[in-house]
């Protein structure tokens, strides 16, 4: 690897980590740092979610293509999951698309600036209770999402993602049974 | 009980190192509510065999913990510990990254290794803190951050040394942790606490 270069080596993928780009220059730590610190002046590499040392490749004012978004937050937090109205327009229960991706973690979040994605952090133990009650089904390019009824328990217990109104949401689908085991679980928090 | 353990644990020379294992344990239960919730990459068959080997590589990351939470006070059994440690570790030939577990049929890293990865980690993470810190100054100059900048840069090269002296008692560690994370076990089983081993002492 040519480490004066100022462009992101092509040999490293598009999510990569500090050990990635440690592995490229083996044994000259500061020249890798000050090569990650060179991409990531030029706007070409962003850091996921600073301070957490896992990094993108990305043109300035670009959006990220959806699976190098999750591969990105899924490297940084491994709790991830697709939540809210997010999750239940990718399982076909709204009408109504998200304008984000709305993920929750259980790792502490200091901030992600990453375009097209909002993170919301969870309590401990929140994905083993979603988890232990069945509120997980399906998954986005390998991150999981909520199942309908628990998304929509966990929106109403943290009012913080984006839900569509109730006219935008097929109800037919939605078993009133599973929305109240949900919303026990959730209230056990 | 607790408060005077951190209290100790904050004074230590070992601070950083047991705040790295902590971090490195905290992040793999993470990973292993995530792969026993079933939620984890979708790989067929490895989710059980995942599951075993985060949950045997934090008892150990909790055994070497404990191993340097009571390193200042040496109470009787860490000399025991140390001093056997030392005759059964010195002959012990450990290597970074897997290897092939016998009778479990799975792949587990060394002792040394998983303790290295928790160093390793939490030198990265302050590297990243780094990169961040380092980009912000150079838009916006502030003094305050320039002796942030400084302390991570030190807490880095400390973590290197604490790297290099668990390469020279790798053997060590193997046996330490393998005593230690059975005692845990023990603990475990028996309802006792297990969560916070720099507060469990003779």
């Amino acid at each position: 690897m040519n480490a004066s270069s100022h462009d992101p080596d092509t040999r490293l993928p598009v999510v990569f980590t500090l050990a990635d780009l440690k592995q490229q220059l083996p044994g000259d730590e500061q020249a890798a740092m000050a090569l990650a610190l060179r991409w990531l002046e030029s706007g070409q590499v962003r850091q996921v979610a600073p301070p957490r040392p896992v990094f993108i490749r990305l043109g300035s004012g670009e959006t990220p293509a959806e699976a190098d978004l999750c591969l990105a937050l899924r490297r940084a937090f491994p709790s991830l999951v697709v939540v809210g109205g997010s999750a239940l327009w990718r399982q076909g229960i709204s009408h109504e698309r998200d304008a984000v991706l709305d993920c929750a973690v259980s790792e502490p979040v200091e901030r992600c600036p990453l375009p097209g994605v909002r993170l919301h952090q969870r309590p401990a133990g929140w994905l083993d209770v979603v988890s232990r009650t069945g509120g997980l089904h399906g998954h986005l390019h390998e991150v999981p999402l909520l199942s309908a009824e628990m998304a929509v328990a966990d929106a109403a217990r943290f009012t913080d993602v984006w839900v569509p109104d109730r006219d935008h949401l097929d109800w037919r689908t939605l078993s009133a049974e599973r929305i109240t085991a949900a919303q026990d679980a959730m209230n056990s928090l | 009980m607790a408060s005077e353990g951190q209290k100790a644990v904050s004074e230590s020379p070992l601070r950083l190192a047991i705040e790295a294992l902590h971090g490195r344990a905290r992040a793999l239960s993470e990973y292993y509510s995530v792969y026993r919730s079933g939620a984890g990459p979708r790989a067929r068959g490895r989710r059980h065999q995942r599951v075993r080997e985060l949950r045997h590589d934090i008892v150990r990351l909790q055994a070497w913990t404990w191993y340097l939470s009571v390193a200042d006070r040496r109470p009787w059994w860490w000399r025991a510990l140390h001093r056997l440690s030392g005759v059964f570790g010195r002959d012990r030939r450990e290597q970074a990254g897997r290897r092939r577990h016998r009778r479990a049929g799975i792949q587990r890293l060394s002792s040394f290794s998983v303790v290295d990865r928790a160093y390793v980690a939490q030198m990265e993470d302050f590297q990243g803190r780094l990169l961040t810190l380092q980009l912000a100054q150079q838009s916006r100059p502030d003094p305050r951050r320039a002796a942030c900048q400084q302390r991570l840069e030190d807490a880095v090269r400390r973590l290197a040394e604490h790297r290099r002296c668990l390469a020279e008692n790798a053997g060590r560690v193997a046996v330490i942790c393998w005593a230690l994370a059975r005692v845990l076990r023990v603990r475990g089983w028996l309802g006792l606490d297990r969560g916070e081993p720099c507060v469990v002492d003779s």
